[in-house]
């Protein structure tokens, strides 16, 4: 009866430090925290911040999100995109046209190849300034991108109604 | 489609885990397979593309099938169902925990809940970071639309210095367009979800089961590492590899199990077909096992070992000489055979990677930790050399990625751009395994042995024995 005694007695002392130690635990995350910044930012923004957005924007289509993440350039790739055929050749506007539109826009990243690929692919965005490796497809482009209503030059007809940002066809079939 | 393509590679793993051994515990099957059986999958894709055959979803299905049939086939003539049955039932009675504390379950909560709260971020958000954008990700839809590794984007330079980077992470991502996910971020949220189960499989092997959950727990919130692990990168995939290889090689150093070795094999070899520069991992590992094979006078492992780490690495070289005149231009820097005596850009690179190393914002506590316990344990680290194989290997691959930086003539970009804005990533893999230290050095065994003594609720009557 004694032994059983103690068993009882060391099994509320047992649950009486767990309940410590995780206390201690608790308080030693909650000084590492606030001591070290990292922590405190990925505790807050990168995860519960992140999560709570998610919460309250859980229906948002995968283009959006792109555009959130960002902005207005995933905006316009992927208008472009969705206006084109897989197969399309799409002349993009110089590096002059880019730089010289509101920075907020982040048009700046046009001018990467690479990224423009990445919105487009399997379409092929083709650069002007990328001569060495887009010589052969300047001759059968299909599209052009208007941007900033430059491009338009590059038709072979006229358009009454412009827009600042578009994708259209090089020749009117 | 998709839960068959993600359940296909984790049986897959699931089964080659078993042709090396039968003796993995449940938990370590489940840690493993998603890594084992994605590399397994990208060898297959890389093999197609070698013998000129564009991949595709169904092939990659028939073959993957055919190898797990055949596998089960090889289980049932060499281990005899009745051998099998006794096996799960062992492993399912080891599942019941005999005793348990408030703190494992704490701790067990925390990594959960991270876990949880990082691949709803993941899964949530597309692809934005440039590397990924312009490189890996970009390289990903080539390849699971043409099927090849030289495609257009390659032929007409479309994508980024990636191209040339061993192809397993890209190649995992096009599984993954191929299955038909609109991003392929389930990747990195499974090799990452894998990675955690797994280390706390080896720590737990070191140490006791609520240290091993801590420390699983810090090592998870090293907040560059828990960043990284959300974005579509091949930084933490090649950390999650090459420590887990140098983790699973202490194992077998430490109880002698060949199972050990042979995973160790397989994930250095993973390891070196995401990152080139999984050399700086293998060198040591394979110099301490030749050591070892020289001293027992055993060569028959050494030679399994050194095969299967090295091959995918080797033949990924070779890939990219035999096929020279179109790959050279993504590949970023130029290495210098000749030792490069300029102390003056060795001092450089040694500063910059100094200042991203001993960063809190990188790494948090990590490195402070393991100094102190570094300083705590030198009598032991002298007298008994223990662990000193894990300390010797993590500052050897530190030293080494500087070493290794020297002897690049850049083509793009500088040391300060690399060091400071991408070394934060080289160090992935040892941060990892500061926190394996800092969990299984003595100081922290004996501490938590106390503990455990202190906090234990046994389950099944036992007798309750002091530490020692």
């Amino acid at each position: 009866m004694k032994h059983y005694g103690l068993l009882k007695m060391s099994l509320f002392y047992k649950i009486l430090l767990n309940f410590l130690f995780v206390g201690l635990l608790f308080l030693t995350l909650k000084v590492t925290t606030k001591k070290f910044q990292a922590y405190t930012w990925m505790w807050d923004t990168l995860l519960h911040k992140n999560y709570s957005y998610i919460g309250q924007n859980p229906n948002l289509t995968f283009e959006q999100k792109q555009e959130m993440k960002l902005g207005f350039y995933a905006k316009y790739l992927n208008h472009v995109k969705n206006n084109t055929e897989e197969d399309a050749i799409i002349l993009m506007p110089p590096d002059s046209t880019l730089s010289s539109t509101e920075p907020q826009l982040n048009l700046k990243y046009l001018k990467d190849r690479r990224r423009t690929t990445y919105f487009l692919y399997p379409r092929k965005p083709v650069y002007r300034k990328s001569y060495q490796y887009d010589k052969n497809l300047l001759a059968q482009l299909t599209h052009v991108a208007i941007v900033d209503y430059q491009g338009y030059q590059e038709l072979d007809y006229k358009l009454r109604d412009k827009h600042r940002f578009t994708v259209l066809p090089i020749t009117n079939k | 489609m998709t839960f068959f393509g993600i359940l296909l590679t984790f049986l897959l793993g699931f089964a080659l885990l078993n042709l090396i051994s039968n003796q993995f515990r449940l938990i370590e099957l489940l840690g493993f397979s998603f890594l084992v059986g994605i590399f397994s999958q990208t060898i297959l894709m890389f093999f197609l593309n070698i013998l000129s055959i564009e991949y595709n979803l169904v092939l990659i299905f028939v073959i993957s099938i055919l190898l797990l049939v055949s596998i089960c086939i090889w289980h049932f003539i060499n281990r005899p169902a009745v051998k099998s049955g006794i096996r799960i039932n062992y492993t399912l009675r080891k599942l019941k925990p005999k005793s348990f504390n408030f703190l494992i379950l704490f701790a067990w909560g925390l990594i959960i809940y991270t876990l949880y709260l990082i691949s709803v971020k993941s899964l949530y958000w597309p692809t934005s970071a440039s590397d990924s954008l312009t490189s890996f990700d970009l390289y990903a839809k080539a390849l699971a639309h043409e099927g090849k590794l030289l495609n257009t984007l390659i032929y007409e330079k479309r994508v980024g210095y990636g191209a040339a980077y061993p192809p397993l992470y890209s190649m995992a991502l096009s599984y993954a367009y191929l299955l038909g996910f609109e991003t392929s971020k389930i990747i990195p949220v499974l090799i990452f979800l894998s990675f955690v189960l797994s280390f706390y499989c080896l720590l737990v092997r070191l140490n006791d089961p609520t240290s091993a959950a801590l420390f699983t727990f810090f090592m998870l919130v090293t907040p560059e590492f828990l960043v990284q692990s959300a974005i579509n990168t091949t930084s933490v995939p090649h950390a999650v590899f090459s420590s887990l290889s140098v983790l699973c090689y202490l194992e077998w150093r430490r109880e002698k199990k060949i199972r050990y070795l042979y995973l160790s094999g397989v994930l250095l070899s993973a390891g070196g077909f995401t990152r080139s520069e999984t050399i700086l991992y293998m060198a040591p590992l394979l110099f301490y096992l030749l050591l070892y094979s020289v001293k027992q006078k055993t060569y028959k492992d050494f030679f399994i070992y050194v095969c299967i780490s090295i091959m995918p690495f080797l033949t990924w070289q070779f890939f990219l000489k035999a096929h020279g005149e179109v790959m050279e231009k993504f590949i970023q820097v130029k290495l210098l055979y000749t030792p490069n005596f300029d102390f003056n850009q060795l001092n450089e690179i040694l500063s910059y990677a100094y200042k991203v190393i001993t960063s809190t914002d990188h790494y948090g506590i990590t490195l402070f930790l393991f100094l102190i316990c570094l300083a705590l344990n030198t009598l032991e680290i002298i007298k008994k050399r223990k662990l000193l194989d894990l300390i010797f290997l993590i500052f050897f691959v530190y030293f080494g990625y500087i070493l290794l930086l020297n002897q690049f003539e850049l083509k793009a970009s500088s040391y300060k751009a690399i060091v400071s804005h991408s070394g934060k990533r080289f160090f992935f893999g040892i941060i990892t395994l500061m926190w394996a230290y800092i969990s299984t050095n003595r100081i922290i065994n004996t501490l938590f042995k106390k503990v455990n003594y202190l906090i234990t609720i046994p389950l099944i009557k036992s007798e309750d024995k002091e530490p020692k």
